[in-house]
């Protein structure tokens, strides 16, 4: 735990813009409106824009309230489906990450997995590697490389992330 | 008529075969392995205008119904049996029913699902025939299980089930030698139509159903086979209206009425509890 905790750097300026998943197993505008409604009325979301014809959501949060990826995917579970993807948008400055490095966002610690040692600027997406959070198949790209770090994912508060591609 | 009927059900076969657009498992004459929304209220009027071959008569039949998203896998039915037969409108029975999801396997626009039911109903009726219907004229349970998979472009869903057939009431026992016992089965498939995009949540959706079912009665070698045609219509992605026609392929058995249209309303109250 200490060495995690020297790890971690906190990058005050950075915080968390929105959310953006896509829900799986559904094709109906009932279903994807079940979840629309289910995402709306979590207390922390201000705002959810829908694309229904890609069954994604995109969810942007109140400010003094605390945002919970986790009640997000309960969201959708709730409703009946399951999380294809879902990422943080999040505003950098000049902070740097590696593989295995740790970083604390606004009240969340990112581990990062499979990433080039880089700088973040700007607005830049991070995509949770977590269980229930991706598709098993995309998931299983990432098998071995943090499943051996498991116990350190605590709760709805410490999370797995990689860079997307695009 | 009947020929008439005979051209649409092959035009809506080609139909399904042609527009291949999207799946769509709200299927009119049997439930899926998806649940309704948890924490959410569905509120539905069936209205079943069979042809009573026996009497030359339509019989109407009413089933009110309330559904329960309890969670994420469970979801409960209460419903109501009205009917007119004997000339006058009146209840002759109550039912519940529990769906729960047993496996869940998602992906982008499909998935495939497995569940298993359960139905218990009461009812007073007279019984003057064969079939056993436990959501129309029997007393008695049910117990199945049911396998969807959605795939992008069709939806198939297969129920099977065991139903048991007690005395309706004191009044009316179930007749002697008659088989009680009954394995029900159903296949399922479903297309939506339109709209070809989704943009909003306003548009009506327009979907086409196909559906085959039938029941073998146990110790007896008799059965039913009854194909239904359905056209669906989604306002607002919340209330669905289900205009079904059923009838029978086949049959070796007794049956009062096995042909006519079934008209069901359907309203989704979100996120009640």
């Amino acid at each position: 735990m200490l060495v995690f905790g020297l790890l971690i750097q906190s990058v005050a300026s950075s915080q968390i813009q929105s959310v953006s998943l896509q829900a799986s197993g559904l094709t109906c505008s009932m279903c994807s409106r079940a979840i629309y409604k289910s995402l709306k009325k979590l207390p922390s979301v201000a705002r959810v824009q829908e694309d229904i014809a890609h069954s994604s959501y995109h969810i942007q949060f109140k400010d003094a309230q605390k945002v919970s990826l986790a009640d997000l995917k309960k969201a959708v579970l709730d409703a009946g489906f399951s999380v294809a993807w879902m990422e943080v948008k999040a505003r950098f400055n000049n902070v740097e990450v590696a593989s295995d490095s740790a970083l604390q966002l606004d009240d969340f610690t990112f581990f990062f997995v499979d990433i080039q040692k880089q700088n973040l600027n700007g607005e830049r997406k991070l995509l949770i590697l977590d269980k229930d959070y991706l598709l098993e198949k995309d998931r299983k790209k990432y098998a071995g490389t943090f499943e051996s770090k498991s116990a350190a994912t605590g709760g709805d508060r410490i999370f797995h992330v990689t860079l997307p591609q695009s | 008529m009947k020929k008439f009927i005979q051209c649409g059900i092959l035009w809506m076969t080609f139909v399904f075969y042609i527009n291949i657009i999207r799946a769509q498992e709200l299927f009119v004459f049997s439930e899926p392995a998806s649940n309704m929304p948890a924490k959410s209220l569905g509120i539905r009027a069936s209205n079943w205008l069979m042809y009573d071959n026996t009497n030359k008569t339509l019989n109407y039949q009413l089933i009110p119904e309330i559904m329960w998203g309890a969670n994420k896998n469970l979801m409960i039915h209460l419903d109501g049996f009205f009917t007119n037969q004997g000339g006058n409108f009146h209840a002759v029975g109550a039912g519940a029913y529990a769906k729960y999801r047993i496996y869940t396997a998602d992906d982008v626009n499909r998935h495939f699902r497995l569940a298993i039911y359960g139905r218990l109903s009461l009812n007073n009726s007279v019984i003057f025939q064969q079939e056993i219907d436990l959501t129309r004229n029997n007393t008695g349970y049910a117990l199945g299980l049911i396998a969807t998979q959605l795939l992008h472009r069709q939806a198939i869903s297969a129920t099977i089930g065991f139903n048991q057939a007690y005395n309706n009431g004191s009044q009316n026992k179930f007749p002697a030698g008659q088989a009680d016992q009954a394995m029900n089965f159903s296949l399922s498939t479903g297309r939506l139509l339109f709209p070809r995009e989704y943009i909003s949540y306003k548009q009506t959706n327009f979907n086409l159903m196909l559906e085959l079912s039938g029941q073998h009665l146990i110790g007896e070698n008799a059965g039913f086979l009854d194909l239904a045609p359905a056209v669906q219509f989604i306002f607002n992605s919340q209330t669905r209206l289900d205009i079904g026609y059923k009838f029978q392929l086949y049959s070796d058995m007794q049956r009062v009425a096995p042909n006519g249209f079934m008209i069901r309303v359907e309203h989704l109250l979100f996120n009640v509890f």
